[in-house]
């Protein structure tokens, strides 16, 4: 009878200290949504509401229409994410494409130049963009580039970073799978795009995560090269639609084209939590101050 | 009967690149190509380029420019708004790092330690890591507003003066760094996790077992010694990304009011793209870039060492 | 297909300063199944792969038929290899694991475009003679049920069996296979061993078999060769082997688990000086050499009673082993260790502390001078006396 009642009393001791970490924890994670929050309702209420200073704002459908409408005429928001896909997907075929090989040559074949090209990577991993930025801005404006997708790709199509990572991940890649490769008549190419590349695919998941969540979120590069609306990706055209005076006095229009930046990557997470997790949490270096 | 054989005669071939080996090499060139190529144009010697023009008295849209030795240095050196910037850096820094790096582990070891709810806190907590920090800086603000913002009401209501927060000097920066944080809290939160989560349970039993069964003591002797490796890999990427800041400020504070925001990045943006000054920008980038790759360097060879991941 | 003789010509092969092939020769008949047996690291997976052409000897020659090797890549040289971790794609499914041979050879970059490939008229005749070869191997290995699986969802034997279809499929002149049931549970290599054995008889395909396993060496092979340290040390049938081992390490290698060896002196020509008895050796060999005797535990007998020419031992232990068991002895006078097989319903004759009598089977034992225990041929006993 006293053991039951001692083995009692240690649960509800756990069970006050368990309940107590979680009301700290959910405080915690709310404050960390509260943003997220504010923003969704604030996008849905009529101006009067936001500007009453009250501690909840009431959401209205027709404030809301007029809140997203006003975002959606005002700022061509479609065009940025279109924009912003675009150059997202654009950016990570062509790092792709030219990583995988550069990373399994690195990792599996003997060439001359070797050594050379592996600390040409790592270097490369140790500058961030805004080291290139200037002569490239230079080069691209006196090419007449400005304004154009390939301004806003170029630069993006060579990543340091990918190459490393797809090298770490072949080199741990059983050679003997490789040499039977070679016996069945694969060429070099053919073990790169038809054997290596399909096994690698969780290095290739981890990577487009975090290539897309780097390029779709950057404000650096974009506002360098970019002026005309028409090209803007989401961040730009959104910093821009805010200091422009049409969403001076429309807080709930500006945070209606802030929801709708946000949310397909915020909706992609929500699909994908356990890659994203990975992906962003990868040993990063170059790109580590784009975001 | 057993035989050995015994080497029969016929010229030995003496080694050369077999037809194999040379399609390999062969192979490595063509395939390491592209990247190479693209390495050398596009990172390489433009970085180079940076160094050079960090030289000269080069500006976008004037012709001419000359070499002035390490000019542009000296004068950002003895220059107080360069100053005021790497100060308020240093400033900002000191603010994200501990608060970011404290708080991450706090709440990881607290998560860490539940059974129920873990993934919905994780998502919670990294969430803010995926958003895109210019549309979050614009809900920020509204938070942070002067008259409506739902922070001064909180304060009003409890008592308090309003704070100006964006747009006093005081406590812009201050305000700039708590997205900063909020940012960044997630990131290193789900690195602790990964890393409590290598720690072996038995660890915990031997301790429990040697007395430390929980709480503070248990931290000491376990977690916080095995935690270690991934502790200062955090540090040094949050050092990287704290120093690398830019977008809250350009979205909301243009690096003002009065300079209080105009940290590293900014003012080389504001240098090099908008008054043109390339030579000048170009020394800000040399500075910055030799902060970050030793940064970088030291991150490596942490990552290379001992830390795992998720 | 006419099967193909293989010819390996003093063959030498150098990893930095590690000598893995030092002057390897080794001759292979039309349709011959040969192990080469050794230690792990004696080379005999580096002799393989130059074989196959994954890695190029530092000097000497290969012939598959009667054609030279060196200059040809190892995707011509006619050759299928199947590795110890089987090497399957694992991307692929069985099917394509076992079709990959055949597609990469047989289909252009075109035909192998995944939805309009099928459909160009002569690509689509070489996909259908894809297909019906892959299920002739598939029924011969009886995997037809796993055919559209991936590896990680196969057990050990099937993935097995799968590279050995990706083997089989392209019908090649030189079957190479590398310890390919190392990796089976003990029941299940038995069982792979004999299907082996049956379809390498059936196909006449001549085949090279690599293993440290001298068991399985001893119960596949036409002929073994024995390597230590990237040397050949001898080639033979198992029961030429297993009978007249060419030098101690051999002996000691196809003696499993145990071979005795006590030191052993001539004092007059034709005999040896054994733990202080006189073995007769069918030799004449001169006195002054010094080396040892070597034989197996099932190659003696232990007795209670002192009989001529045996040797005094202690039982130390004993070990039950099924049918048999073992006894270990030392030697009375020079401290040596012996093994003893005896049925293990004898167990109770024998108790450890005890004194026995030791008599070694002359006829099966045999002598290895001291100075050619690496390389002469060793010198069979031919009885002892006192």
């Amino acid at each position: 009878m006293s053991d039951r009642s001692r083995v009692h009393r240690a649960f509800s001791v756990n069970g006050a200290r368990a309940l107590a970490g979680n009301v700290v924890l959910t405080a915690a994670s709310l404050v960390m949504l509260l943003p997220f929050l504010w923003m969704i309702m604030v996008s849905l209420a009529a101006q009067g509401e936001i500007f009453s200073g009250s501690l909840l704002v009431r959401p209205s459908l027709d404030a809301a229409r007029e809140n997203y409408a006003f975002a959606l005429s005002r700022a061509p928001l479609v065009r940025y994410m279109i924009n912003g896909a675009f150059v997202c997907l654009a950016i990570l075929v062509l790092q792709v494409l030219v990583a995988v090989p550069a990373g399994y040559a690195l990792a599996k074949l003997p060439f001359r130049g070797r050594p050379f090209l592996f600390a040409a990577v790592i270097i490369g991993l140790m500058i961030p963009i805004q080291i290139p930025a200037i002569p490239l801005y230079i080069a691209i404006a006196n090419a007449g580039l400005t304004d154009t997708y390939t301004a806003l790709i170029l630069p993006f199509v060579i990543s340091g970073f990918a190459i490393f990572l797809f090298r770490q991940f072949f080199a741990s890649f059983p050679d003997d799978v490789i040499d039977a490769a070679r016996l069945d008549g694969f060429s070099e190419l053919a073990i790169v795009w038809r054997l290596i590349l399909p096994s690698a695919w969780p290095a290739v998941a981890a990577f487009s995560i975090f290539s897309i969540v780097a390029h779709w979120n950057d404000l650096y590069w974009p506002l360098i090269v970019i002026t005309r609306p028409e090209m803007m990706t989401p961040p730009l055209g959104l910093a821009t639609f805010r200091a422009s005076g049409d969403s001076a006095g429309n807080i709930g229009a500006l945070m209606a084209g802030g929801v709708m930046t946000t949310l397909p990557l915020v909706v992609l997470f929500a699909f994908a939590q356990k890659h994203f997790i990975r992906g962003l949490t990868i040993p990063r270096a170059q790109d580590s101050s784009k975001n | 009967m057993s035989t050995v054989l015994s080497a029969q005669a016929g010229a030995p071939v003496t080694a050369k690149p077999s037809a194999r080996v040379i399609a390999q090499r062969r192979a490595g060139i063509w395939l390491a190509a592209p990247a190479a190529l693209l390495l050398f144009l596009l990172v390489l010697l433009p970085s180079s380029a940076v160094l050079l023009l960090s030289l000269t008295d080069y500006q976008l849209g004037l012709g001419e420019s000359r070499f002035v030795g390490a000019d542009n240095y000296a004068a950002l050196v003895s220059d107080p708004a360069f100053r005021q910037s790497l100060l308020r850096t240093a400033i900002y820094v000191a603010t994200v790092a501990p608060v970011s790096i404290g708080l991450g582990l706090i709440f990881a070891l607290k998560i860490e330690a539940r059974t129920t709810l873990k993934a919905w806190y994780r998502t919670a907590f990294f969430l803010p890591v995926t958003a895109t920090l210019v549309a979050m800086a614009t809900a920020w603000e509204v938070l942070y507003h002067p008259t409506f913002g739902l922070l001064n009401t909180v304060l009003a209501l409890a008592g308090f003066q309003k704070v100006r927060f964006l747009a006093d000097p005081g406590t812009a920066l201050f305000a700039v760094a708590a997205i900063g944080v909020w940012k960044q809290v997630g990131f290193n939160l789900i690195l602790f996790l990964a890393g409590l989560s290598t720690i072996p349970r038995d660890l915990y039993e031997a301790a429990s077992i040697d007395g430390a069964d929980g709480g503070w003591r248990r931290f000491l002797l376990v977690s916080w010694p095995m935690l270690g490796p991934v502790t200062l890999f955090i540090v040094v990427i949050t050092l990287i990304r704290a120093v690398s800041e830019f977008e809250t400020v350009a979205v909301l504070t243009d690096g003002g009011p009065v300079g209080s925001t105009r940290v590293i990045l900014f003012m080389l943006y504001e240098e090099a793209f908008r008054y043109l000054k390339i030579g000048t920008g170009s020394a800000i980038a040399v500075m910055f870039l030799v902060c970050v790759a030793l940064l970088t360097l030291l991150q490596m060879r942490l990552a290379e060492k001992k830390v795992h991941y998720v | 297909m006419q099967p193909t003789g293989l010819e390996v010509v003093s063959v030498s092969k150098t990893f930095g300063a590690f000598k893995a092939l030092d002057e390897v020769s080794l001759t292979l008949k039309p349709g011959e199944l040969v192990s080469i047996l050794g230690p792990s690291g004696c080379g005999k997976s580096t002799l393989l792969r130059v074989i196959a052409g994954l890695e190029d000897p530092d000097s000497g020659r290969i012939r598959i038929g009667d054609q030279e090797m060196n200059a040809i890549t190892p995707k011509n040289r006619g050759v299928a290899f199947v590795f110890q971790s089987y090497a399957l794609y694992p991307h692929l499914t069985s099917y394509e694991n076992i079709a990959a041979p055949l597609v990469m050879r047989e289909l252009s970059a075109l035909d192998r475009l995944p939805v309009v490939g099928k459909w160009l008229g002569s690509a689509r005749a070489r996909h259908t003679s894809i297909a019906a070869r892959v299920q002739g191997v598939a029924e011969l290995l009886k995997i037809e049920p796993y055919l559209g699986r991936r590896p990680a969802q196969l057990s050990g034997g099937q993935r097995q069996r799968i590279a050995l279809g990706r083997a089989l499929i392209r019908e090649p002149k030189l079957f190479l296979l590398d310890e390919p049931f190392a990796n089976l549970d003990a029941s299940l290599r038995n069982h792979t061993r004999a299907e082996l054995s049956t379809l390498q008889k059936r196909l006449g395909t001549t085949t090279v078999f690599v293993t440290h396993d001298q068991i399985e060496a001893m119960a596949l092979s036409d002929r073994i060769a024995v390597m230590f340290a990237g040397k050949i040390r001898q080639v033979g049938t198992p029961d030429d082997l297993y009978r007249n081992p060419a030098d101690l390490d051999v002996a000691r290698f196809l003696s499993q688990p145990y071979l005795n060896t006590l030191a052993a002196r001539i004092v007059v020509t034709g005999r040896a000086l054994v733990s202080g008895q006189h073995v007769v050796l069918d030799d004449a060999l001169e006195p002054g050499s010094t080396g040892v005797i070597g034989f197996r535990p099932e190659h003696c007998e232990l007795s209670l009673q002192k009989k001529a020419g045996a040797l005094a031992v202690t039982v130390e232990r004993l070990e039950h082993a099924g049918a048999e068991a073992h006894v270990f002895v030392k030697l009375n006078e020079t401290s040596e260790a012996c093994v003893v097989r005896i049925p293990s319903g004898m167990m109770g004759s024998w108790t450890p502390g005890s004194t026995a009598w030791l008599t070694i089977n002359s006829s099966e034992g045999w002598y290895f001078p001291r100075a050619a225990q690496r390389r002469a041929d060793a010198v069979p006993l031919f009885s002892a006396s006192a």
